[in-house]
């Protein structure tokens, strides 16, 4: 069943998401604008997390005026129970979210690369092999495993990254064998052969380019993935506690939902603004 | 038969791979083994008998033989919060939690498979575009904070709906009057749980079907007379569904992930709280259990997702035959 294999978990609607071809819905023009939209709506939170230190004075985790003060100009967000300003958390909180989706889209990146190469220029066993454990980390439940290992490990962040990084590749494995397989027996990498190149410079040079390119979009959706994941492990409480994330903010709006609504709003309209300019950039970048 | 035998044969090495990740998780612990499978807390007797039951003096391999066995007679332990056997307390809550899941389901699929195909509507290309974007934009939104927005607006807001749990308690009621309260406790954790599905659905949807429409069978079909919607539909439609259905069961692990959040902002008594539970309380066997459970249940759900291929597509049925 190889439409099946092809597409397995939500990893590949990301494929046929990016790969649907068709003019941005948000854009007469195509994609020029909706990458500039991407670009803008991304921007708030890569800003704050260079600059968050910077913009953001002091520890996030302190309070700074009386509790429950609604959204003014001192404090645009808004203060929660323990008069911390919810700007200045949410603008620390970008840090933590664009580190996750970061580091586990490149830790993937890499090791779906190197598997899906390695796999469509092996020989058919092991091929077979690598692609049996590919979908055996695509299967795995990936949320309860991220609870577990922090339950077991200690929830710091470099532990979820580590779990997030590990279920995320198998996606991206899969679109760049298949590159692999659709290349190998195109004139540039026949002729780089039959010059006498050894077979990981010819993987290296003409190959991972274009794998790369076929994969880059896919990556979107692994880093967007990440940071919902770290969100909802934060929401639980699972999170890392010495860092400042939306989700823990979220977690600590839960319990006076309706006494403050700023404290649900603004965390959760980063994540939605985050991830949805992600999804656009990469998205477009092809 | 082959099929379904085949299907089957295919689960036991990613079974007995999940079996083996929890079984290196277990080892690889900071507290060791002992502390893994009998939780943080317990109290040393109790360490003991999980040490004679697991074999922790032996060699590995016997530890792991042994653990694979208690694994698949279906003894994963005793959760020392609960004191109950782990498999009786995930199954005493995943009633609630599937009636979660298979209403959001199906309310996700149906209604995807269905918007998606109003977005192809030539007479109202706005329109589609309008539904693709909100879609779009839909799948970014965590399935948490939209609850939280659910229930600010139309439980606290406007008072349609209880704000939380799953049932009223003042209600003494049997039969239909429970029915009606579980179905209005019921309203918004479904909504919040299937949006995120639902724009996956649409845009799938769309795009598979938008790729079918350009084959020549469709062509020929309008050829013929048959007006496009209905082309769309019998046509269009049937040979897209394939892949479609094949996203949605691959998406079980995602979904009950999704109900552990969503039932967190509503209070709902299913699996959700008690992952949550278990992890604040350090419950190592409970969150063991729960794993390999779950684990389960996702190869069960693309199993069921295969069984479904033959139905849908005769090509399928047709190849066991030549093959038998």
């Amino acid at each position: 069943m190889r439409l099946r294999d092809a597409m397995r978990g939500s990893a590949e609607a990301g494929i046929i998401l990016a790969s649907s071809g068709e003019p941005h819905p948000w854009s007469g023009a195509g994609r020029d604008r909706a990458l500039w939209l991407g670009a803008i709506l991304l921007s708030p939170a890569v800003l704050s997390a260079l600059l968050g230190p910077v913009i953001a004075l002091g520890d996030p985790f302190a309070g700074v005026a009386p509790p429950f003060l609604t959204p003014s100009y001192a404090h645009p967000f808004g203060t929660d129970d323990l008069g911390r300003d919810v700007m200045s958390a949410v603008i620390h909180g970008a840090r933590t979210s664009l580190l996750t989706g970061g580091v586990v889209a490149v830790l993937a990146l890499a090791a779906g690369v190197a598997v899906g190469c390695s796999a469509g220029f092996s020989r058919p066993w092991i091929d077979d092999a690598l692609m049996r454990v590919t979908e055996f980390f695509q299967v795995v439940p990936r949320f309860f495993l991220a609870i577990l290992v922090v339950a077991l490990f200690g929830n710091s962040l470099a532990n979820l990254i580590a779990v997030l990084a590990l279920t995320s590749w198998g996606g991206l494995a899969r679109v760049a064998r298949a590159e692999v397989l659709s290349l190998r027996e195109r004139d540039c990498v026949v002729a780089a052969r039959a010059m006498g190149a050894h077979p990981v410079r010819v993987t290296l040079r003409h190959i991972v380019p274009h794998a790369l390119a076929s994969v880059l979009p896919l990556t979107a959706l692994v880093a967007s993935g990440a940071i919902l994941t770290e969100a909802g492990m934060s929401y639980l409480g699972l999170g890392d506690p010495n860092l400042m994330s939306w989700g823990y903010l979220l977690n600590n709006a839960q319990r006076f939902l309706f006494r403050a609504w700023w404290l649900s709003v603004f965390p959760g309209l980063a994540i939605v603004v985050t991830v949805l300019g992600l999804a656009l950039v990469l998205d477009r970048s092809k | 038969m082959r099929y379904l035998l085949r299907r089957v044969l295919q689960l036991i090495p990613t079974l007995f791979g999940i079996v083996t990740l929890t079984f290196a998780l277990i080892h690889a612990a900071p507290g060791g083994p002992l502390v893994a499978l009998s939780g943080e807390f317990s109290t040393a007797e109790y360490q003991r008998t999980i040490e004679a039951l697991y074999g922790l003096d032996r060699p590995l391999l016997e530890q792991y033989l042994l653990y694979v066995g208690h694994v698949l007679t279906g003894d994963l332990g005793q959760s020392y919060f609960y004191k109950q056997g782990v498999l009786a307390v995930v199954l005493d809550r995943l009633p609630a939690t599937l009636l979660l899941v298979i209403p959001g389901l199906v309310l996700s699929s149906l209604l995807g498979i269905w918007l998606g195909l109003v977005t192809l509507r030539r007479s109202d290309p706005a329109a589609g575009l309008g539904i693709v974007a909100g879609m779009s934009a839909a799948y970014a939104v965590p399935m948490f904070w939209s609850a939280q927005l659910l229930i600010l607006l139309f439980a606290y807001g406007l008072g349609w709906f209880p704000i939380q749990g799953m049932r009223n308690a003042r209600l003494e009621g049997q039969g239909l009057a429970a029915v009606l309260d579980l179905a209005h406790h019921l309203v918004l954790p479904v909504i919040a749980f299937s949006l995120h599905d639902l724009a996956l659905t649409t845009v799938v949807t769309r795009s598979r079907v938008r790729d079918e429409m350009q084959r020549p069978y469709f062509l020929t079909a309008l050829a013929k007379g048959l007006d496009e919607p209905t082309a769309r539909r019998r046509h269009a439609l049937r040979n897209a569904l394939l892949p479609i259905v094949t996203l949605i069961g691959g998406r079980i692990g995602y979904l009950l992930a999704g109900a552990v959040l969503v039932e967190t902002v509503f209070g709902w008594p299913g699996l959700g709280r008690l992952v949550v539970s278990a992890s604040l309380n350090r419950d190592y066997p409970l969150l063991l259990g729960l794993f390999l459970c779950i684990s389960a249940m996702t190869l069960i759900a693309n199993l069921l997702t295969d069984l479904l291929y033959p139905l849908i597509d005769p090509r399928i049925r047709q190849g066991e035959h030549a093959a038998a």
